[in-house]
C-alpha cells in the first residue's frame, strides 16, 4: 500500500467520522468538535491531492488556508455557544427556541 | 515501512470516533487533540513539515485550549442525548457519501499527474498564494472582532435577576417577584 493511498484512507475515515458526527450530535460544542474532524480530513485531502498532482507546495498552502479558516470558525462557533448557554442555559440544539424538543 | 503511516491513520480515525462518542465534553476534547496530533505526524510523513508544525500548535494546542475554556465556562454537560438523525440513517448516508468520494478519487490515488512546481512551500505561499495569505489575515481579524462582540454583549435580563428566562421552572418565581 502506497503512502498516497494510506493518506486517502485517512481522508475518507476522517471525513466519514466528521460527517457522521455532524448528523447525530446535538451538543453545540460537540458539533464544533465534529466540524474540526471534518476540516482535518479536508486539509489532509488537499495535501494528498497536491502530492498526487505533483504540486505538493500548492496543496500545502491551500491546506494552510483551510486550517486557518477552520480555526476561526471554531473560535466564533465556541463564542456563539457560550452566548447561547448564557441566554438559554443549554447547549442542546433541540432545546433552543425554534428547535424540536 | 508503510506500517507506521497506516497505524497513524487507523489510530487517528479511532481517536476521532472516540471524540464523537465520548460521554463527557472534556474527554471528547482530549480525543480530538490526540487525533489532531496524529494528523500532524501524518502531514510530516507526507512531506508537509510546516503544515505539521502549524497543525500541532493550532489544531492540537490552540483549539484544545479554546474548547477547555468553553467547557469550563458552560460546565461539562451530560451527552447522553438521542441523536438528531437515526443512527442507522446517519451511518447509511455517511457510507454512501464516502463510497461516492472513493469511487471518484481511488483511481487517481497512485497516479502522479501535473508538473512539480518550483521552489519550496514558503516561496509558493508568498509568491503564488498571496491572496490566500491576505484572506487568512482578514479572517483572523474578522474572527477576533466577532468574538469580542459576542463575548462583550450585555447579559440577558433574566440572568441579572439571578435566573435564566428560558428556564421553565424559573417563570413562576419571576412572576411571584413581579406580583
Amino acid at each position: 500500500m502506497e503512502l498516497t493511498q494510506i493518506a486517502l484512507l485517512g481522508v475518507l475515515l476522517l471525513v466519514g467520522v466528521g460527517l457522521y458526527g455532524l448528523l447525530i450530535l446535538r451538543n453545540l460544542i460537540q458539533i464544533v468538535i465534529a466540524l474540526q474532524i471534518l476540516a482535518k480530513g479536508a486539509a489532509l485531502a488537499l495535501v494528498w491531492a497536491g502530492n498526487a498532482a505533483g504540486q505538493p507546495q500548492l496543496g500545502q498552502s491551500l491546506a494552510l488556508t483551510v486550517i486557518v479558516a477552520d480555526t476561526m470558525v471554531a473560535v466564533v462557533a465556541l463564542a456563539l455557544a457560550l452566548q447561547i448557554h448564557r441566554r438559554f442555559g443549554t447547549l442542546d440544539i433541540r432545546a433552543l427556541p425554534g428547535g424540536e424538543s | 515501512m508503510m506500517m507506521v503511516p497506516l497505524a497513524l491513520v487507523l489510530i487517528g480515525a479511532v481517536c476521532a470516533l472516540m471524540a464523537i462518542q465520548a460521554h463527557r465534553l472534556l474527554t471528547a476534547a482530549l480525543w480530538l487533540a490526540l487525533a489532531s496530533a496524529l494528523v500532524a505526524i501524518l502531514f510530516y510523513q507526507l512531506g508537509a513539515y510546516e503544515l505539521a508544525v502549524i497543525e500541532l500548535s493550532v489544531g492540537s494546542g490552540l483549539v484544545t485550549v479554546l474548547l477547555f475554556l468553553a467547557i469550563s465556562t458552560t460546565g461539562d454537560q451530560p451527552l447522553r442525548l438521542k441523536s438528531v438523525v437515526p443512527r442507522w440513517l446517519a451511518l447509511l448516508l455517511t457510507v454512501l457519501a464516502l463510497a461516492l468520494v472513493a469511487s471518484r478519487t481511488l483511481p487517481d490515488s497512485v497516479a502522479i499527474i501535473g508538473i512539480a512546481s518550483e521552489g519550496g512551500f514558503s516561496a509558493v505561499l508568498w509568491n503564488e498564494r498571496l491572496t490566500d495569505l491576505l484572506l487568512q489575515i482578514a479572517l483572523i481579524i474578522i474572527g477576533l472582532i466577532a468574538v469580542l462582540g459576542l463575548l462583550n454583549s450585555p447579559e440577558p435580563q433574566g440572568k441579572r435577576a439571578g435566573v435564566t428566562i428560558s428556564d421553565p421552572t424559573a417563570r413562576p418565581a419571576l412572576l411571584e417577584e413581579a406580583l
